[in-house]
């Protein structure tokens, strides 16, 4: 991708407009570089380099939408819709980081999705009764550990489940995905303190669902 | 022994859970951080508490996602990017609602406020001043009715001024017939002009509205100049004195350009806005 000539040529494009100029400033990262390069080939029209982004970040929206809407299909169609929001949105791109204005639209696009789903009440998170998948155990691992760790990680979703949405998604996005306040406060268009708020009381209610499963936690 | 109550439930209580959860997050400093740091150093259940809150914090950061392998692929279609791609005025509308353009916001506000506040002061100081003339001319002594019937100009001018101050205005106009209450107009800011018919009929005209876009033969009436010659001619041609107060071609202009930029700018708010409406649809 980074060795096509009509990136090299962008590459060696003459002076940045004043937008491009402010995404200079996160422009030393390689990756940032390459997305803003792609953004603006995008935003020329060219499908191929937006399919680019969509590859490279296709995997990590979805990782992350998946915990917030643990429903399989709709966090498919959640990163899709995302993706075609994003594609339609181009020129809304402010600068910055295109991973973060990315991961903004998906989380929106989340939150959207479970207010709808509030309004229309389905099963609530069929995939987090779905125990067929589970992370790759280390061959090294001593089975104990991975039992404990496998039970631990169940009872954790189990009651990110029942919290609620805004609580999950403070929660996944700080302590998973590892977002600080002020990016999650920009994502889902809240104040800090409301973030900080939703994670504490997140924090507590996880506590009460597992009050009585928290020795797999201690020690 | 008799029972006691169990003090430390009871006071745990009435301790603040938010508190013990905000040092365990690390969000507290100060004061709350040294409350918080003595509630867990005195309080067993609010020690535990942050405990396992910081376990729980802990777990998560540790868990994978429960579904890791993305069921199809996402990247676009021609036919998804011709669907989604705007065309025609949509497309225009995407560019004036983009960033780039969002300067047109605070210029429709400016221009609007500038062109409201420059037709409020042009109209407001004109039809002061217009207010000012008529109701603070000079009275001098009426001539009555002397020599009006073939008076000259200056004569025509005394009895003007006169019916701006009350005075009978019908001495004026010679041996045409009077002039119906031709004083009263005098003293109001923007008095109706008078021309007579072809029987020498008075006959009053409309003169300039509140902006000032009147018929520019409009004239502070009574306190007008009479032409010599009889027939259909107008009576309230303005005197030297108060010619700057009358709406001239110049203050048209003017207050034309106003309303084109509160125009402009009221044009460009409308258009932002329509345009955010197509491109969040």
């Amino acid at each position: 991708m980074l060795d096509s000539p009509r990136l090299s040529i962008a590459v060696r494009r003459g002076p940045l407009a004043v937008e491009d100029l402010r995404s200079t400033t996160v422009a030393d990262d390689p990756v940032q570089r390459r997305d803003l390069i792609l953004l603006e080939r995008a935003r020329g029209g060219d499908l191929d380099a937006f399919n680019d982004l969509v590859v490279s970040y296709q995997d990590l929206l979805f990782s992350l939408i998946v915990r917030m809407v643990p429903d399989r299909d709709q966090a498919s169609d959640c990163v899709q819709e995302a993706f075609f929001s994003a594609y339609k949105n181009l020129s809304g791109f402010r600068g910055g980081s295109v991973k973060s204005w990315l991961n903004r639209i998906a989380v929106n696009a989340a939150m959207d999705l479970q207010r709808a789903r509030k309004r229309r009440p389905v099963q609530p998170y069929p995939e987090l009764e779905d125990e067929s998948w589970q992370p790759p155990a280390n061959e090294d691992a001593d089975p104990v550990t991975t039992a404990l760790m496998t039970e631990r990680h169940g009872a954790i979703n189990d009651a990110l489940a029942t919290i609620t949405d805004d609580q999950r998604a403070a929660i996944v996005l700080f302590d998973i995905e590892g977002y600080d306040y002020a990016e999650i406060a920009e994502m889902t268009g809240v104040s800090l303190g409301t973030v900080k708020s939703r994670i504490h009381r997140g924090r507590l209610a996880l506590r009460e669902r597992l009050s009585d499963r928290m020795e797999l936690f201690r020690g | 022994m008799p029972n006691q109550p169990d003090v430390r439930s009871t006071s745990h209580d009435r301790h603040d859970p938010l508190l013990v959860a905000a040092l365990a997050a690390g969000d507290l400093a100060g004061t709350d951080r040294d409350h918080a740091t003595d509630l867990i150093a005195s309080c067993p259940d609010c020690a535990t508490l942050h405990d396992d809150l910081v376990a729980i914090a802990r777990a998560t950061a540790s868990v994978p996602p429960p579904i890791a392998v993305r069921p199809r692929d996402y990247r676009l279609s021609p036919k998804d990017a011709a669907r989604l791609r705007p065309a025609g005025w949509r497309r225009f509308a995407g560019v004036l609602a983009g960033p780039r353009l969002a300067f047109t916001k605070p210029l429709g506000i400016g221009l609007t406020t500038i062109g409201l506040a420059g037709l409020l002061l042009a109209n407001v100081s004109l039809n002061l001043s217009l207010g000012a003339s008529g109701a603070a001319a000079p009275a001098p002594p009426a001539p009555a009715a002397a020599g009006a019937s073939n008076g000259t100009i200056q004569d025509l001018e005394g009895a003007g001024r006169a019916s701006g101050s009350g005075g009978d205005a019908a001495s004026v106009y010679g041996s045409a017939a009077a002039v119906p209450a031709a004083s009263a107009p005098a003293a109001s800011a923007v008095p109706p002009a008078y021309t007579t018919d072809s029987n020498g009929s008075p006959v009053p005209t409309t003169i300039g509205n509140g902006l000032g876009l009147g018929p520019l033969t409009a004239s502070p009436g009574p306190k007008g100049r009479v032409p010599a010659t009889g027939g259909s001619e107008a009576v309230g041609v303005p005197s030297d004195q108060n010619f700057e107060s009358v709406p001239t071609p110049a203050a048209d202009l003017r207050n034309l350009v106003f309303i084109a930029v509160v125009l402009v700018g009221l044009a460009l708010l409308v258009l932002r806005r329509v345009a955010r409406r197509v491109s969040a649809a």
